[in-house]
């Protein structure tokens, strides 16, 4: 799971790679407070303050009265939801197509090379 | 038809390539990854650690080698190509990455993971001033 968390893009209104980290702390240290996640992250409190509100908002995890921060129960659906919102999925898609075209091109540049060669 | 290659386990990775790995994992979670691009380079790293534990190998008898193209490290590192190749370029300016081979046709080059020593001390930090994109001019 933890590869599909640093696997995810940047862009408008996704997740986003900073974001990941953040919620990828939440998940090795569930429990954790905003200024526990900061000293994981080497970062400072305050500035964790709006990933973590954002993070909330998306439904990936909660905040406990006492300011912890919990994943929520359905959280891997709520991720593979918002990549399939926010296009993370389509776009992963479009790249792995165009990279298989690139491929296939090279390999009938090559084989053309080859034949010229020869002949 | 005859096979072209040795029928093999492609999947033994040696025991020393693991601890190396292991180390270099462990190394680079305590790296600062603050700043422009810092995770999209923590990104590609982590997706050479990945790609070293399944199929790396001992480059140079201490460095760690794995055999990757630059469109699957982007899909492993969830970046485009550019990016991809902006954060290799930065992980090879920090001394973290080093080109150990180039791609041959349709063979993708290798990149080596250095086992940091004394002499590296890259993060996954941009460096402090921004880069000089141009000459000012001379008076």
């Amino acid at each position: 799971m933890l590869e599909a968390l640093y696997r995810l893009r940047h862009g408008q209104g996704r997740i986003g790679k900073s974001k990941a980290a953040v919620l990828e702390a939440v998940v090795e240290c569930p429990g954790a407070s905003r200024s526990e996640l900061a000293a994981t992250l080497g970062k400072k409190p305050d500035s964790l303050s709006r990933p973590l509100k954002e993070l909330v908002e998306r439904g990936l995890i909660e905040r406990s009265r006492k300011g912890r921060y919990w994943l929520t129960n359905n959280w891997q659906d709520a991720l593979d939801r918002e990549r399939t919102l926010t296009g993370e999925k389509l776009s992963a898609r479009l790249d792995e197509q165009g990279y298989v075209r690139e491929r296939e091109a090279y390999r009938l540049y090559l084989a053309e090379k080859e034949e010229s060669s020869e002949g | 038809m005859q096979a072209r290659y040795q029928p093999g386990n492609a999947l033994t990775v040696s025991p020393e390539v693991l601890t190396a790995v292991a180390y270099l994992e462990e190394r680079a979670k305590h790296r600062a990854k603050k700043g422009v691009a810092a995770h999209s380079r923590w990104a590609v790293y982590r997706a050479l650690i990945d790609c070293a534990k399944r199929h790396g190998y001992m480059y140079k008898g201490r460095d760690v080698a794995v055999r990757i193209s630059v469109r699957r490290l982007a899909l492993d590192a969830g970046l485009g190509k550019t990016a991809t190749q902006d954060a290799l370029t930065a992980l090879e300016a920090s001394g973290l990455v080093y080109r150990a081979s180039k791609g041959n046709g349709p063979v993708p080059g290798a990149l080596a993971l250095r086992l940091p020593d004394t002499d590296v001390t890259g993060t996954f930090v941009p460096p402090p001033s921004p880069l000089l994109l141009y000459r000012p001019r001379q008076c």
